[in-house]
C-alpha cells in the first residue's frame, strides 16, 4: 500500500509538469498566414513580407485589417526572426495558407526559400505556392476591402480555381515535381486587381527558376493533359459557322501511350456538353459527329502548340519523362534531357457531347 | 504488485493467441515512421520488395525459434544446456544488455521526434523520468499487464491507417514501374535497414515459458509477422506513390510528411495526433524489451525482479546524458540494426544447429 501512495504522489506531481514546455495562448500570438518573398538585387538578400490578420478583441469588431511586416534577410529563418522584432506577439507560422514569390525572385530561383519553408515542421503541405506579377510586397501591402481576410481570400481563390480551370498544385506537389526525375513544377500567377488579386496565368519552372508562362486561355488545354478534370470550360470558335461555342466538360481523362521510344500519344477523352449554342442547332448524328471532331481538332491544335512551347524551353510539366521512366527500363536522366525536345508528342482528343442543354 | 518468479506458474501465463499482439507490438516501434528513407536510399522505388523479403526471412526465423525451444524453457536454459554454465550465462547476459539498449533506443528515437516536432525545449530528464516510472509500473505488474498493454497498443497503427488514403488517391502509381529496375544486390542490401523494424521476434525466446501451450501458438506468431509485413508494405507503397525518389530521401520521417497533408475539421495538422497516438506503440515496445532484459538479468542473478527493474530504469534515465547527441543516436541505430540482423539471421540458426547436434549426441549416448 505504501508503494501505491508514493505512486499516487508521483502521478499528482506530473500535473505540475505542464509548466515545463512553452505555452502559446491563441490571443497572444501573431499568426502569420501568408508569406511573400522578393529579391533585393542590390543588397543580395530576400525581402519577406508576412501578413497576419489580427482578429478583433471584442465580438463587434470582427476582423481588423491585415497587418503586414516587411523584413530583409538572407534566410527564411532570418526573416522570421526579424518579423518577430516588429510584431508585438509571438510569431507562429503554423497556419500558413499560401507563400508568394515575386516575379523577379521566381526568375532568379526559389530553391533556398523552399528549402527553408520545408524545414519548418510547423508548416503544412496543403498550402498554395503562388507567383505574384511584379513584387509580392506591393500586393500584400495594399489595403483591401474584403469580406474575409486577405490570406483566406487567396486560399479560396486558389481552391475554387483549382476545381475549375487551374491544375491542382500545393506545396507538396510542387516539391514532388521539383525533386522528381523527368518532371518540372509550375505555379499559378496572380496580379493585383481592383478587388484584390486575379489569377492571370500559370508559371512553369525549370528546376527552381521561372522560365515560361501561359495565359488563362490555355488553362483548360493544359489541365486536360495534366490531370483528369471534373469541371472545366473551354471556348471553341466554330469558324465554319462563324460561332463561338462554350464547351463545358463534365469529366475528362487522359492517358499516355508510348508508340515507340520517341513517339508518344496523349489520349484525352472528354465528355461534355455545349453552352450558348442557341443559333447552332445540333440535331442529327452526322452534324453532332462533325462538331465533336471539330472541337477535338481545335483542342489538339492548342495542345500541340503548348507541347511545342514546353519542348522548346526544355521543361516537362506534363511529367512525360516520368512516364517514360516507368515504361522503359533503360531510361536515363541525362540522356532523356537531351532527347526530350525531339520526342514526337501527339495529343489525340476524343470529345463526346453527352448531354443537351436546358434550352434548345 | 507480485514479485516475479524465476519460472512462471499458471497464474502468470497468457493465452497462446495473445502472442499475435505481443509480437506485433514489439515489432511496431519508431521504425514504421522512418524506414522509408533508409531503404529508399539503397534500393530506390524497388525497396518494397525488400520489405517482402525481410518479412519472409523473419517468418523462417519464427519457425526456427519454435523448433529451438523445448517445453517450459527459455533462452537462458538453452544457453546453459548448450554452452555450459559460464559461457551460457555470459551469452544470456549479453542478450539482456542488448534488450536493454534496444528499449532505451526505441524511446530515444521517439523523443527525437517530439523534440523536433513538438517541443524543442522539452526537459529530457523529467520526460525520461516519467516514462520510466510508467514502464517500471507496467513491468512490475507482471507479464500479464505487459501483454495487456501490448494488446491495446496493437490497435493504434490500425487506427492510423486511414491516412494512406490521400497518397493512394492523389499519388502516382507509375512511380513503382518498372519493377526490378534496381540491381538485385541493392534489394538484398536494403534488407539490412528494414530488419530493425522487424526486431521483436527474439523476445519470444524469453516469453516462451509464459505462454500457455506454447507449441500451439506458432500460427499466431506467423500471422502477426505477416500482418506487420503487410502493414509496412502498405505504408511504403503509399510513400512511393506520394513522394519522388529524391524527395523521400531528404525526409527524416516520411510517414509524418504523409500525415502533414491530412487536415481534419477539428485539427489543422494531423501529424500531431499521429505522433501522440504512436506514443502508445512506443511504450508497449519499450516495455516489452525492458521486461525481457529485466527477466534475463533476474534469471541470471539472485536479485529481485523489482530491484533489477529499478536499477535498469535508472540506467535508462541516465542514458539520455550519453544519447543526447543525434549523431550518436544515428550510430547506435546502425549498430543495433547490424546486431539485430546478425542475431536473427546468424545467431538463432546457429543456436538451432547446435541444438540439433546436442539432441542428436544425447540420443546416441542414451541408446
Amino acid at each position: 500500500m505504501k508503494v501505491n501512495k508514493i505512486l499516487l504522489t508521483f502521478i499528482c506531481t506530473i500535473m505540475l509538469l505542464t509548466g515545463c514546455v512553452r505555452t502559446t495562448v491563441i490571443d497572444d500570438i501573431e499568426l502569420i498566414m501568408l508569406y511573400g518573398f522578393d529579391w533585393d538585387p542590390i543588397k543580395e538578400q530576400y525581402i519577406g513580407t508576412a501578413v497576419s490578420p489580427l482578429y478583433g478583441f471584442s465580438e463587434q469588431t470582427s476582423v481588423r485589417e491585415n497587418t503586414y511586416y516587411t523584413s530583409r534577410s538572407k534566410t527564411v529563418q532570418g526573416i522570421n526572426a526579424k518579423t518577430q522584432n516588429k510584431a508585438p506577439f509571438q510569431v507562429e507560422t503554423g497556419k500558413l495558407t499560401s507563400i508568394m514569390f515575386g516575379e523577379e525572385l521566381a526568375e532568379k530561383g526559389i530553391k533556398k526559400i523552399l528549402q527553408g519553408i520545408n524545414e519548418i515542421p510547423d508548416i503544412g503541405r496543403n498550402l498554395y505556392p503562388v507567383i505574384v506579377k511584379g513584387k509580392a510586397e506591393d500586393l500584400l501591402a495594399k489595403k483591401y476591402e474584403l469580406q474575409q481576410t486577405f490570406p483566406h481570400y487567396i486560399k479560396s481563390l486558389m481552391e475554387s480555381n483549382m476545381k475549375r480551370n487551374l491544375p491542382n498544385m500545393n506545396l507538396h506537389l510542387f516539391n514532388y515535381q521539383n525533386s522528381g526525375d523527368g518532371m518540372d513544377p509550375f505555379m499559378p500567377i496572380v496580379s493585383t486587381s481592383t478587388a484584390a488579386a486575379d489569377v492571370i496565368g500559370l508559371g512553369f519552372f525549370s528546376k527552381d527558376k521561372l522560365v515560361h508562362e501561359i495565359g488563362p486561355d490555355q488553362f483548360f488545354t493544359f489541365k486536360s493533359m495534366f490531370e483528369n478534370i471534373t469541371d472545366g470550360t473551354y471556348q471553341f470558335e466554330w469558324r465554319k459557322k462563324n460561332q463561338s461555342i462554350d464547351v463545358i466538360s463534365i469529366r475528362s481523362s487522359h492517358k499516355k501511350e508510348w508508340v515507340s521510344k520517341d513517339k508518344l500519344n496523349i489520349i484525352i477523352t472528354i465528355d461534355g456538353f455545349l453552352a450558348e449554342t442557341v443559333s447552332v442547332s445540333v440535331d442529327n448524328t452526322r452534324e453532332k459527329e462533325e462538331l465533336e471532331k471539330e472541337i477535338g481538332k481545335d483542342l489538339e491544335k492548342d495542345a500541340v502548340r503548348l507541347i511545342k512551347e514546353f519542348q522548346e524551353t526544355e521543361i516537362d510539366p506534363l511529367m512525360i519523362g516520368a512516364s517514360a521512366r516507368s515504361k522503359f527500363r533503360d531510361w536515363n536522366k541525362d540522356e532523356w534531357q537531351q532527347r526530350y525536345p525531339a520526342v514526337e508528342i501527339t495529343p489525340i482528343v476524343k470529345f463526346h457531347i453527352k448531354q443537351i442543354n436546358i434550352s434548345q | 504488485m507480485n514479485t516475479q518468479q524465476q519460472k512462471p506458474d499458471i497464474s502468470q501465463m497468457v493465452s497462446p493467441f495473445l502472442i499475435f499482439f505481443i509480437l506485433f507490438s514489439s515489432q511496431m516501434g519508431e521504425g514504421i515512421l522512418s524506414f522509408g528513407r533508409k531503404i529508399t536510399k539503397i534500393a530506390g522505388y524497388d525497396s518494397w520488395i525488400s520489405v517482402l523479403i525481410t518479412g519472409f526471412l523473419v517468418t523462417l526465423v519464427i519457425i526456427v525459434i519454435w523448433r529451438l525451444i523445448p517445453p517450459h524453457e527459455d533462452l537462458i536454459d538453452i544457453h546453459q544446456t548448450l554452452f555450459g554454465k559460464i559461457i551460457g550465462n555470459l551469452l544470456s547476459f549479453l542478450f539482456g544488455i542488448y534488450l536493454l539498449v534496444i528499449s532505451m533506443f526505441v524511446l530515444r528515437s521517439y523523443v527525437e521526434i517530439i523534440q523536433v516536432w513538438f517541443f524543442p525545449d522539452l526537459s529530457l530528464l523529467w520526460f525520461y523520468f516519467i516514462i520510466y516510472l510508467l514502464i517500471v509500473y507496467i513491468v512490475l505488474g507482471g507479464f500479464r499487464i505487459i501483454v495487456g498493454f501490448a494488446f491495446f497498443s496493437a490497435w493504434i497503427p490500425l487506427s492510423l491507417l486511414f491516412t494512406v488514403y490521400t497518397p493512394f488517391k492523389t499519388g502516382h502509381i507509375e512511380n513503382l514501374l518498372p519493377i526490378l529496375s534496381t540491381d538485385y544486390l541493392n534489394i538484398i542490401k536494403a534488407v539490412e535497414p528494414i530488419v530493425s523494424s522487424f526486431l521483436g521476434v527474439e523476445l519470444i525466446l524469453l516469453f516462451a515459458p509464459f505462454i500457455r501451450q506454447f507449441h500451439k501458438s506458432r500460427k499466431w506468431a506467423i500471422s502477426a509477422n505477416i500482418y506487420t509485413t503487410l502493414l509496412y508494405l502498405l505504408i511504403i507503397i503509399a510513400d512511393f506513390f506520394y513522394f519522388s525518389e529524391n524527395q523521400i530521401q531528404q525526409l527524416t520521417w516520411p510517414a509524418l510528411h504523409v500525415w502533414k497533408i491530412v487536415s481534419l475539421p477539428f485539427i489543422e495538422r494531423f501529424e500531431y495526433v499521429g505522433i501522440s497516438l504512436h506514443f502508445g506503440s512506443i511504450i508497449a515496445t519499450t516495455g516489452l524489451y525492458f521486461w525481457g532484459s529485466v527477466q534475463s538479468f533476474h534469471r541470471l542473478t539472485k536479485f529481485s525482479f523489482r530491484g533489477i527493474s529499478i536499477i535498469s530504469a535508472i540506467s535508462g534515465v541516465a542514458c539520455m546524458f550519453v544519447l543526447s547527441d543525434y549523431l550518436i543516436v544515428e550510430k547506435l541505430s546502425a549498430l543495433l540494426t547490424k546486431a539485430g540482423m546478425y542475431l536473427l539471421f546468424l545467431y538463432i540458426p546457429f543456436l538451432y544447429i547446435c541444438h540439433i547436434i546436442h539432441t542428436g549426441v544425447k540420443k546416441r549416448l542414451e541408446s
